[in-house]
Formats: structure tokens, C-alpha cells, sequence
């Protein structure tokens, strides 16, 4: 499933595959997912090299494309291929508030992010709504502060090299970069059900300069909200990539398989739900269509709906085609050996990311 | 709800008396580090079977289901199954069946007195473990297509081929065996039963990795196993009669309730959690009571329904369809149950390790490790609609019954 429409968005596209590819085959993404860093991010010079991180930005941060299709697109060819990688949380969360801010150290940060140098991740936690008031309590006094809170599961903890920390400071939200090994910062890190590393965060009395707080065109609060807003088409444009793949390893594994003495795909009640699976794609695929053409305007309610919807709908999509590939699959589907089970468990970690379904449809009901 | 439960099965005050025995016994004699590695979720070791296995055999609670002559407890099956869904409320460990539940009954029915001389005895104490041979690469929903090959060669079989999907080989001392002895007429007639020591030369053992990430089963090869003429049970070209016997024994405990009611406290403690957190919204709060609500109106549905067939199997109805239908609820149900875990795990419902399956549970786990476990639940509730024949098979079992 692909979002291009374009020769510039088919050529990036094709060359991300290719390289994932070769680089990310089933056995080397196991070594990798296992291995600790620099080996565990033995594809992200790769990425960088491939001016895939920078295609995030537009040209006025040092990229060249930075619209919402180009990011679905790479998204979309990140989940076929079953790359677990901070791309998202990286080049598109992170970048999309660094591009928010309009200050000389935002540019250097961009600039090391598409070089590969740097890897920033959003450490915000607003319990079950990511919507909802940042976790963590940040207070200015001469020019002085100070940071106290936890962050549950921050995807990528274990690699990120600073964080972006949303805080609550006089009632409105701000935005901190606290490099890792900050005094202070102490990192749980622990493993999630698709194999990346996540961690809590406690920041205990964490002391920077006050110049540690990005600033903003508009308000952080505009920035962290339109960053998730991205972030979720990011992961929705993945889970389409994965129910493309599920959809073509089942389809083909359905007519290859015999049982009884026949293909299995000669059973009336597996191509319904064959058919059903495919549904499930088209309507994934129209829903994410209409949330990239809903980022290419400013915030507006009508642009959050189309993002809470397509959130909505990878979640359903995604539900159903993971579980029903394995199902179909039989015991080979429940099987660690092969890619099916591995998809299938990539979606139950973006079902937890950014906000549930539940959340999600609460959201869409407020905005009308 | 658990009075609701406790008056399911029998529904006499014979059968609650039963219960009140079964939770005493399995609270006072239960080891507590068990009971706490049940009831947080943790893996279970052999050791851990066998070590309660042979306490409920040396206090005369094994074997409920067999003869008192072959060593058993005689009950009633209304008795058994109170029994097994009471322990498993009280945290007791599951009964492993492929020794005590599924050959032992196939010896005491089929075998010949030597071979019931030779295997009841180490069933019973759980000093000889079991595992079994049915399916097969090419052969899985379809069991009769199996091509594993034992070849008559004087006083041995000599068998070659593959069985996958054996649970538990690398614990097992034997392997009751589904092999080929013909490949005359119809699939099923050419098929026989065997018991074979898995300490016989040319057996392999490799391990297969699940979704959960945990290795619990394996593909076991042949390669000129050599098994005594005396390790056939039944006749030659009896064993798909004989399998079909040793499935219909474990159809009458497949709703499995025990562990889901067990599930289903635990979930309220991660309801209550979740409600006392100011931050998740009034709505969400509901959205998810009302999830809550309808899967427990699911559980209690199953409950009574095999409350119902237990009943009407022991007035004498042959088990058919209707275990079939526990079968699919009951794995429907339990599949929800854990998504519903993750749901009330919030950002959390992403944490899962493996390696978690193996802390102590006698230090306290972290919020991470808590979720991993009930990531565990999710990731292997997906085998439950699997294996032991799959749903689809059960729904064409019923489609047969009644068009």
C-alpha cells in the first residue's frame, strides 16, 4: 500500500525497500533488535545516508520535502518492512517541534538529527490521553530550571542521545531538551512487545539553564499538539504498510497451503474473511489519505477529527488483519520463526502509542 | 459474580460442598511460592508440576478422572470439573495432561495388562513425564493426512518422519505417537499407536519459539527410531479410533474456566487502578467499564452454559458439538479478556519481555514487568484458537451437527 503520487515520493519510496530490504532481512533485524548501541543502530547512518530523515523537514530546516505524504509514504514502507527504528519518534515527532521553534539552537538540532548524529525523542506523558497536561513540573527562578516528574514508557529511551521533556509550568505547557546523562535523569529502560526498547523516566530536581527551553513561534502547546498530530499519521501510514504485507503473506499462504486435499483458499468461510481483511486495507488506506490532506492546512478541528479518525481506523484495521493473519496462518502463525507473529506484535505496540482507539474516538466526539 | 460461579457447575449442595473441600485442601497444601508465581503470571517449571502433582497424589486428589482400580479417584465428572476450576481460583498450577489426562486413560482402556504394569504407576507419580505426536508439518487441521512412518521389522517399528507442535519434548520422558503402519485405504485406517521412549536413538528435539517469545514447544524428528512391537496400543490400524477416544476425554474440560476467572480478578484490580487515576477521563472511565461489564457477562455466560453440558452429559448425552462451542467461546473470551488487560494498561500495554516470564515473585515486580506478563497473556492467548484443534474446525464440527 503507497500514499505516493508523486515520481519524487515513487523514487524515495523504492530506494527506502531496497535498502531495507537488504539491510533489514528477518535474521539481521534479530541480531540488531538484540544487540546494544552503536550495533542496535546499525541502520540509522544508513537512513540518514539516504536523506530519509531529512525528507522530513522542508527546505527551510535543511530538508527537502516535509510534507505529510512524503512522511506516510515513509512510514508506510517502514511498516511493510518491519523496520523498528526512531524514525518517528526521531525525524517526525521530535522534528516537527524542533521546526516549530524558531530559535538559531533548533536549526543545529535539526541539523544533527538529519545527520544521524543526534536522536531526539518526545518524553511526554499525559496519561491515557496525549492530549491531556503533561506529567512533569518544570519551575523558572533567576534564570534557573528545575525539573521534577516521571514519563512512563518512552519509546526509544535506550537509544535517544537528548530528550525533548514536556512540562506543566505555570499552567501552560513548555518544552525542555535534557541531554541523556543529565544529573538528575534516571532512565528504567525495559524491552516492548515489538522488540524496541522503551523506559521510564524519573527527572528528579533536574537544574538547566533556562536556555534549555525551546521556544516557539506560537505556543509549545501548538507545537506538541500538531507533533502528535503527525506522529499519529505517522504510525497510522505504518500500520497500512503492515496490513498490505499481512494482507499479501496471508492471500498467498491461503492459496499455497492444502489441507484435505485442497488449497485452503477454496474454503468459502476464509476468502469472506480473506475479503474482509482486504476491507479492512482500503478503508485503512482512505482514511490515512484524508488525514495527510488534512496536515497540509494549519490546526483546525476539522484537520485534529481526520488525524483521531485515522487513528481509529489503523486500530480496527490493524486489530483485525494481525490477529486473522495469524489465526490463518494456524500453528506457523503463532510461530516466533515467522515474520507474521512479529507484524502482528508491532501492532499491538502502535495500538498503545499515542492514545487508544477509545481515547481517540472521545477526541473525534469533542471536535465536532 | 463468584456466587454466581459457584452454583454453575452441579448446582446441588453436594457440589458446593465439593468446592468448599477442593479450596480447602488447595489452600492449605498449595506451596505458597507457587501459588504466587500462578497468580502474578510467572512461568511455571516442570519442577513446579511435578513438585504439585505429587502432592496431590500423595493426599489422594490425582487422577480424579480414572478407576479407582487403576489408582484414580472415581469422580463424578461434575466433581472433576469443580475440581479443576476451584484450584485454579485458588492459584494451583494446571494438571498437565499428556500423561494423566490423555495416555493414561488410553492404556487403562486399550493396553494390554503389561503395559499397564509398566506406565500407570510413573503417570500417577508424576515421576514419568509425557508429551505427544499428532500433528504434523503437512498434517495439522487435517490429522488424517499424517505421514510419519513406523515399519514393521521383527519384534520392532522402526519410525521416520516429523511431528510438530510437541509441547513440552524437552521435558518428556515418552511421547504417545500418532504414526502410519499402512498406506492401504482410507487415511484413517492406516494409522496406529504408539508409545515411544524419547531416549531411543535418532530422536531430535528442536526447539520452536512462540509469539510470546518463550519456548514451549518443538518439532521432534525420526530418523530409524527403532520402538518394541510391545509399545503398540490396541490393534495395528486402531490408533485414529484410539485418538479419537483420548481427544473426546479432554473435550469435557475445554471450557477451561478456572484460569479465566482468575483473570478476570485481576483485570478488576487493573479496573479499580485505572478509575482511581484522576487523569483518564470520565469517559474513558465508562467506555471501559462498559467493556469490562460485557466480558464479564461473557464469562458467566460460558460458566453456565458448561454448568449446562456437564449436566446433560452426565445424564448420558455424548459429547458432540458442544464442546466444540466451549471451545470457541472459551478462547474468544479469554482472547478479549487480555486485550482488555492491555486496554487498562494504557501506554503501558506496549512493555513486554520475555525474559520477565522468569523473575522471582518474591521480589515485587515493576509497573513494566506487571504489563509484560499481561502481554505474555495477549501474545499466547493468540495459540488458544490454534492449537488443540483450530476454531475453524470446531465451527465446521458444529455446521455438521446441525445442517
Amino acid at each position: 500500500m503507497s500514499f505516493a503520487t508523486t515520481d519524487d515520493h515513487r523514487q524515495l519510496a523504492d530506494s527506502l525497500q531496497r535498502m531495507l530490504g537488504e539491510a533489514n532481512d528477518f535474521e539481521s533485524r534479530r541480531l540488531r533488535l538484540c544487540a546494544a548501541v552503536p550495533d542496535r543502530l546499525a541502520l540509522w547512518p544508513q537512513l540518514a545516508e539516504l536523506g530519509v530523515i531529512a525528507a522530513a523537514f522542508d527546505d527551510t530546516y535543511l530538508g527537502f520535502a516535509g510534507d505529510s505524504r512524503t512522511v506516510a509514504v515513509v512510514l508506510s514502507a517502514i511498516g511493510e518492512s518491519l523496520a523498528v527504528e526512531p524514525y518517528l519518534a526521531n525525524a517526525v515527532i521530535a522534528g516537527r517541534i524542533l521546526q516549530h521553534s524558531a530559535s538559531a539552537h533548533a536549526l543545529s538540532l535539526i541539523e544533527a538529527c538529519i545527520q544521524g548524529r543526534e536522536i531526539l525523542v518526545l518524553a511526554h506523558d499525559a496519561g491515557s490521553d496525549p492530549f491531556g497536561v503533561p506529567a512533569v513540573a518544570a519551575e523558572t527562578v533567576d534564570g534557573i530550571s528545575m525539573l521534577n516528574g516521571r514519563l512512563r514508557c518512552i519509546r526509544h529511551a535506550d537509544v535517544a542521545s537528548s530528550f525533548l521533556v514536556t512540562c506543566t509550568e505555570r499552567g501552560t505547557t513548555s518544552i525542555y531538551q535534557v541531554p541523556r546523562g543529565t544529573p538528575g535523569l534516571d532512565i528504567q529502560p525495559y524491552r516492548l512487545i515489538d522488540a524496541a526498547g522503551a523506559g521510564d523516566l524519573a527527572l528528579q530536581a533536574v537544574r538547566l539553564p533556562s536556555s534549555a527551553r525551546l521556544t516557539f513561534k506560537d505556543s509549545a502547546t501548538e507545537a506538541l499538539h500538531d507533533a502528535l498530530e503527525w506522529g499519529i499519521l505517522g504510525l497510522a501510514a505504518e500500520v497500512a504498510g503492515i496490513v498490505g504485507a499481512l494482507n499479501r503473506a496471508t492471500f498467498a499462504y491461503l492459496t499455497s497451503r492444502k489441507q484435505f486435499g485442497v488449497t485452503l483458499s477454496t474454503f468459502q468461510a476464509l476468502q469472506h474473511r480473506s475479503a474482509d481483511m482486504f476491507i479492512a486495507g482500503e478503508e485503512l488506506s482512505a482514511a490515512v489519505n484524508h488525514a495527510i490532506e488534512a496536515l497540509r492546512a494549519p490546526p483546525h478541528p476539522n484537520r485534529s477529527a481526520a488525524v483521531c479518525a485515522a487513528k481509529v481506523v489503523a486500530d480496527v484495521a490493524g486489530r483485525r488483519v494481525g490477529h486473522e493473519a495469524v489465526q490463518m496462518h494456524g500453528g506457523m502463525g503463532v510461530s516466533d520463526e515467522l515474520s507474521v507473529s512479529h507484524y502482528m506484535r508491532r501492532l499491538a505496540a502502535i495500538r498503545a502509542e499515542l492514545g487508544s482507539a477509545d481515547t481517540h474516538r472521545l477526541r473525534f466526539a469533542s471536535l465536532q | 459474580m463468584n456466587a454466581a460461579i459457584e452454583n454453575a457447575i452441579g448446582g446441588t449442595s453436594e457440589s458446593k460442598n465439593w468446592r468448599a473441600q477442593v479450596r480447602s485442601f488447595v489452600q492449605s497444601h498449595l506451596p505458597k511460592d507457587l501459588a504466587q508465581k500462578v497468580q502474578a503470571g510467572l512461568k511455571i517449571e516442570k519442577s513446579d508440576y511435578v513438585r504439585w502433582q505429587k502432592i496431590l497424589h500423595e493426599h489422594g486428589w490425582f487422577a480424579g478422572s480414572w478407576p479407582v482400580e487403576h489408582g484414580g479417584q472415581g469422580w463424578s465428572l461434575v466433581k472433576q470439573l469443580i475440581f479443576t476450576q476451584e484450584a485454579a481460583i485458588c492459584n494451583g498450577p494446571m494438571i498437565i495432561p499428556y500423561g494423566v489426562g490423555m495416555v493414561g486413560p488410553v492404556i487403562y482402556t486399550f493396553g494390554t495388562d503389561a503395559q499397564k504394569r509398566e506406565h500407570l504407576p510413573g503417570i500417577l507419580t508424576s515421576d514419568v513425564w509425557w508429551c505427544q505426536g499428532y500433528s504434523e508439518p503437512g498434517a495439522g487441521s487435517d490429522l488424517a493426512s499424517l505421514k510419519t512412518f513406523a515399519e514393521r521389522d521383527g519384534g520392532y517399528y522402526v519410525v521416520n518422519g516429523s511431528k510438530m507442535w510437541t509441547t513440552e519434548a524437552h521435558w518428556a520422558d515418552k511421547m504417545h505417537c500418532l504414526v502410519r503402519t499402512s498406506r492401504d485405504g482410507k487415511p484413517q485406517q492406516g494409522i496406529s499407536f504408539l508409545l515411544i521412549d524419547m531416549n531411543t536413538p535418532g530422536i531430535t528435539v528442536r526447539p520452536i519459539v512462540t509469539i510470546d517469545g518463550i519456548h514451549h514447544t518443538n518439532q521432534t524428528f525420526f530418523d530409524n527410531v527403532r520402538v518394541p512391537v510391545g509399545n503398540l496400543v490396541g490393534e495395528e490400524g486402531r490408533g485414529w479410533t484410539i485418538a479419537k477416544f483420548l481427544l473426546g476425554n479432554e473435550r469435557t474440560s475445554i471450557a477451561d474456566t478456572g484460569p479465566k476467572l482468575r483473570l478476570m480478578r485481576h483485570i478488576k484490580s487493573l479496573y479499580a487502578a485505572f478509575i482511581a487515576d484522576d487523569r483518564n477521563s470520565l469517559a474513558l472511565k465508562s467506555s471501559l467499564g462498559l467493556a469490562l461489564a460485557d466480558l464479564e457477562i461473557q464469562l458467566l455466560t460460558l460458566c453456565n452454559l458448561e454448568a449446562h453440558y456437564v449436566d446433560v452429559w452426565t445424564s448420558g448425552r455424548p459429547i458432540g458439538a458442544d464442546a466444540s462451542i466451549l471451545k470457541i467461546r472459551g478462547t474468544e473470551i479469554l482472547q478479549a479478556l487480555s486485550e482488555l488487560a492491555l486496554q487498562l494498561e494504557g501506554p503501558m500495554a506496549a512493555a513486554h519481555d520475555p525474559a520477565d516470564l522468569h523473575l522471582s515473585a518474591e521480589t515485587p515486580l515493576s509497573a513494566a514487568q506487571q504489563a509484560s506478563l499481561i502481554a505474555h497473556e495477549y501474545l499466547y492467548g493468540r495459540c488458544w484458537s490454534i492449537f488443540g484443534g483450530t476454531n475453524e474446525i470446531q465451527r465446521n464440527i458444529i455446521a455438521r451437527a446441525i445442517l
